[in-house]
């Protein structure tokens, strides 16, 4: 097959096609080179923590307390403490963010007052969060009087998700097509209706993913409980409304800061733990997402 | 335009209301109206020729008439393609069909003029030596008349002018006034002398070619008025 | 051709909607202006016009969509079965169970079919064999062959005709008495565009349906009466022309609908 050849002569282009060619394979090099880099350094930590975490990480390890001796230490305490807070803060977080993102996407009218708020939400999310933790130790645990136990931390790091998960709900209930909203209206739903049953289970995916990722974040942080009062030595499992208790990241935190080798070990056991629990919520999200827009094409 | 409601009940042009035309409907109802023309031309040509043959006893000139019938048809094969082509690929409504159908029905009466002007004609192969024809100027007035009468209709077709159309057609009358007058001579003729009859018979005939030719101007009258104003009129009470 | 046969009695057919002198307002933008118009009943009513002239925003009003928009505002009375449909305590869920709308775009719910058309009955607190509604509806809209098997499917999974059907069985479903139909046929193929004219010609035995639509020559095919808009120079849309479908498309009055229907403007 010949090459292309025009009747009149193309005077006025110039092509350039082998240097334009050149331009996109280096910048395609250059992504490809960002990824890796990625990756390595991402595969580096992995294989790091998992070397040392290997000869730790046993049923003992898991069902222990600890003590001060790394070889009889375990990590039950601090699990049970984040599975608490996990709970109440997917309890408290779900209703109040949910039932707020509907109202600022589907009922409230588009004024500056709401502009103002969402943007107000918005910056909220990306407070660091530490502040957070002075903001629960000053709430909850003084003037409150609740003390530095569990329900103040889940409270306080309910506090934390919270913007995230509103923003997270607004973006998926805007993402609900308007074409679905009126198709509801045209049968005769009332507005509760058309976004109970027809705006709310289509943005469900999106939700749900939302709040699982948040709570995935506020089971990580370690900053705003080390203000609240979590201890780093908790050998009993902790009653949520009184007493002392402690969570992962903390547990961490505390052996972390040991010099002796042994400690370092058992330290990165309990990061292959957290990183296990990541793994699972996760791929939880990923789970619901999918089986929840099975249904959904757009 | 007759039969619509001029714009007044809107004072505005109206946003966007300028008319654009179709220009390939435009191009394509053009072209069919010049060939409808071109073929009435030739049709009105035909009677005239085939009149005086018959008038004049002139074969040859009768051969050239019969021989040039088989264009007009042609000519209306044509024109119905070229109609059937337009309402396929242009989807016409309104007044764009109303010409359309129109213009293929004045094609297919004049192709039929055509033949009875080919009627006459060979009536000229067959008429007996003799002396001329009974009524033999009356039929070539007639002649004259209806080979007019076809061309003022197709002159009305041009611009659709119903009014103009029902003066045409008036002219029928005139026609059939004519018919009747040879009728009666020729008769008379035929009763007095034996020998005439043929003669008689055939002139009779050829001059009910042209009361015919006659009607079928009428009945493209009415094409014309009808599409001009969207109405259906009898023309021939 | 489409049958175009009147009911032996013509007394029975009276006006379902009737709009007097009806304005409507964006604001301070006057979008129609001085409409009066009647469609009549279980007949199909073509509304055609150029892009801008505010047909929509018409048949929008007929079920008290518009409402839906915050600076919408409606002059004149509308009249349904002869009850003002913006008298102050007219409740626009209620009418809009009894004046249903198919849109141009497919919007089916992302459930199964039978969810589909459920929905509107559940809402309507229907109480009955949904089961047999369910059948009911979607034989009605000529659907129930495609999808008896799959009614577990997603109703987003079917080609952009069955979707439409789908959507006009979830609207027939909650029986109307109007079924208004924004250019519904404007997404899809040719074959599914006669589908639903067919299925239009058979459902307006029951139902009164308003179609605004593009496309002529549908309007011509599908339709009884016809109701030609325009914009005027103030933008607002007006009726030019309202008649029989036949007459419009062979004879109009107008030179305005003469040029419209014969491509020579718009």
């Amino acid at each position: 097959m010949s090459a292309f050849s025009p009747a009149r002569p193309v005077a006025r282009f110039e092509p350039a096609v082998m240097r334009r060619k050149f331009t996109g394979t280096l910048f395609y090099g250059a992504c490809l080179a960002a990824i890796g880099l990625l990756l390595l350094t991402l595969v580096a930590l992995l294989v790091d923590v998992f070397v040392r975490a290997a000869p730790w990480l046993d049923v003992g390890f898991l069902t222990g307390v600890p003590s001060s001796r790394p070889a009889r230490a375990g990590i039950l305490p601090a699990m049970v403490g984040t599975f608490e807070i996990g709970i109440i803060v997917g309890v408290l977080t779900f209703p109040i963010g949910v039932a707020a993102a509907i109202y600022l996407a589907e009922y409230a009218s588009d004024s500056r007052l709401n502009r103002l708020l969402q943007t107000n939400i918005s910056n909220l999310a990306g407070v660091p969060s530490i502040i957070y933790g002075i903001l629960g130790l000053a709430l909850f645990v003084r003037a409150l009087a609740m003390g530095p136990t569990i329900l103040a931390a889940a409270l306080t790091l309910s506090l934390l998700i919270l913007p995230v998960v509103i923003i997270a709900s607004i973006e998926a209930l805007k993402a609900v097509p308007q074409a679905q909203r009126e198709g509801a209206y045209a049968l005769g739903a009332s507005r509760w209706q058309m976004v109970s049953r027809s705006v709310l289970p289509a943005a469900a995916p999106g939700i749900m993913t939302g709040i699982i990722l948040a709570m995935a974040r506020a089971i990580g942080e370690a900053a705003p409980l080390i203000l609240i009062g979590a201890f780093t030595f908790v050998t009993f499992l902790p009653n949520p409304i009184s007493g002392q208790y402690t969570v992962l990241p903390i547990q961490i935190y505390g052996w972390a800061q040991r010099p002796q080798a042994d400690f370092q070990g058992i330290s990165a056991a309990a990061i292959v733990v957290v990183l296990g629990l990541m793994l699972v919520l996760n791929g939880l999200a990923l789970i619901v997402r999918v089986r929840l827009s099975r249904h959904i094409q757009w | 335009m007759e039969g619509q409601v001029d714009e007044t009940v809107t004072t505005d042009a109206g946003a966007g209301h300028v008319p654009h035309s179709r220009g390939a409907l435009d191009r394509d109802e053009r072209e069919i109206k010049d060939e409808v023309l071109r073929m009435g031309s030739r049709v009105e040509l035909q009677i005239g020729t085939a009149i005086r043959a018959f008038v004049g006893r002139d074969l040859a000139l009768a051969e050239t008439v019969i021989g040039g019938d088989a264009e007009i048809n042609e000519m209306q094969r044509a024109v119905t393609d070229l109609i059937a082509t337009t309402i396929a690929t242009q989807a016409p409504v309104a007044r764009d069909l109303r010409f359309l159908l129109a213009l293929n029905h004045v094609a297919s009466e004049l192709e039929r003029i055509g033949d009875h002007a080919v009627g006459v004609a060979k009536q000229v192969r067959r008429l007996p030596d003799g002396p001329p024809v009974p009524a033999a100027v009356e039929l070539a007035r007639m002649g004259e008349l209806a080979a007019s009468l076809v061309g003022g209709i197709l002159a009305t077709l041009v611009d659709a002018d119903s009014e103009a159309a029902r003066v045409v057609a008036a002219g029928d009358d005139e026609i059939d006034h004519g018919y009747g007058r040879v009728f009666v001579a020729a008769l008379d003729e035929m009763r007095s002398n034996p020998n005439a009859v043929e003669r008689g018979m055939r002139t009779v005939l050829v001059a009910h070619w042209l009361e015919r030719i006659g009607d079928r101007v009428t009945n493209i009258a009415e094409d014309v008025v009808h599409l001009a104003t969207g109405r259906v009129e009898d023309l021939n009470p | 051709m489409i049958d175009r046969e009147i009911a032996a009695d013509p007394a029975e057919f009276g006006d379902v909607i009737e709009l007097q002198d009806v304005s409507c307002w964006y604001g301070s933008f006057r979008a129609v202006r001085n409409i009066d118009i009647s469609i009549a009943r279980q007949r199909i009513t073509a509304l055609i016009g150029p892009s801008g002239c505010g047909k929509s925003t018409l048949i929008r009003t007929m079920n008290r969509m518009n409402d839906l928009v915050p600076s919408y505002r409606a002059e004149g009375r509308v009249l349904f079965e002869s009850q003002d449909l913006f008298a102050p305590g007219v409740d626009p869920v209620a009418v809009r169970r009894r004046v249903g709308m198919v849109f141009q775009k497919p919007n089916p719910f992302p459930k199964s079919v039978y969810d589909n058309v459920a929905f509107g009955p559940r809402i309507n607190g229907f109480k009955g064999n949904m089961d047999e509604l369910v059948e009911h509806s979607l034989r009605r809209a000529a659907l129930w062959d495609d999808v008896k098997d799959k009614l577990n499917q997603s109703g987003m999974a079917l080609s952009g005709g069955q979707q439409q059907r789908l959507c006009i069985a979830r609207t027939i479903a909650v029986e109307p008495e109007v079924i208004l139909m924004d250019e519904p046929c404007s997404a899809l193929d040719p074959r599914s565009t006669l589908q639903i004219e067919e299925l239009m010609a058979e459902l307006k035995r029951d139902y009164t349906i308003v179609i605004v639509t593009h496309n002529m020559q549908q309007a011509a095919r599908a339709s009884d009466t016809t109701i030609f808009m325009t914009m005027g120079d103030d933008r607002a849309g007006y009726v030019v022309e309202e008649g029989d479908t036949i007459q419009i498309f062979t004879n109009p009055k107008h030179r305005l609908t003469e040029d419209y229907v014969s491509g020579r403007f718009g």
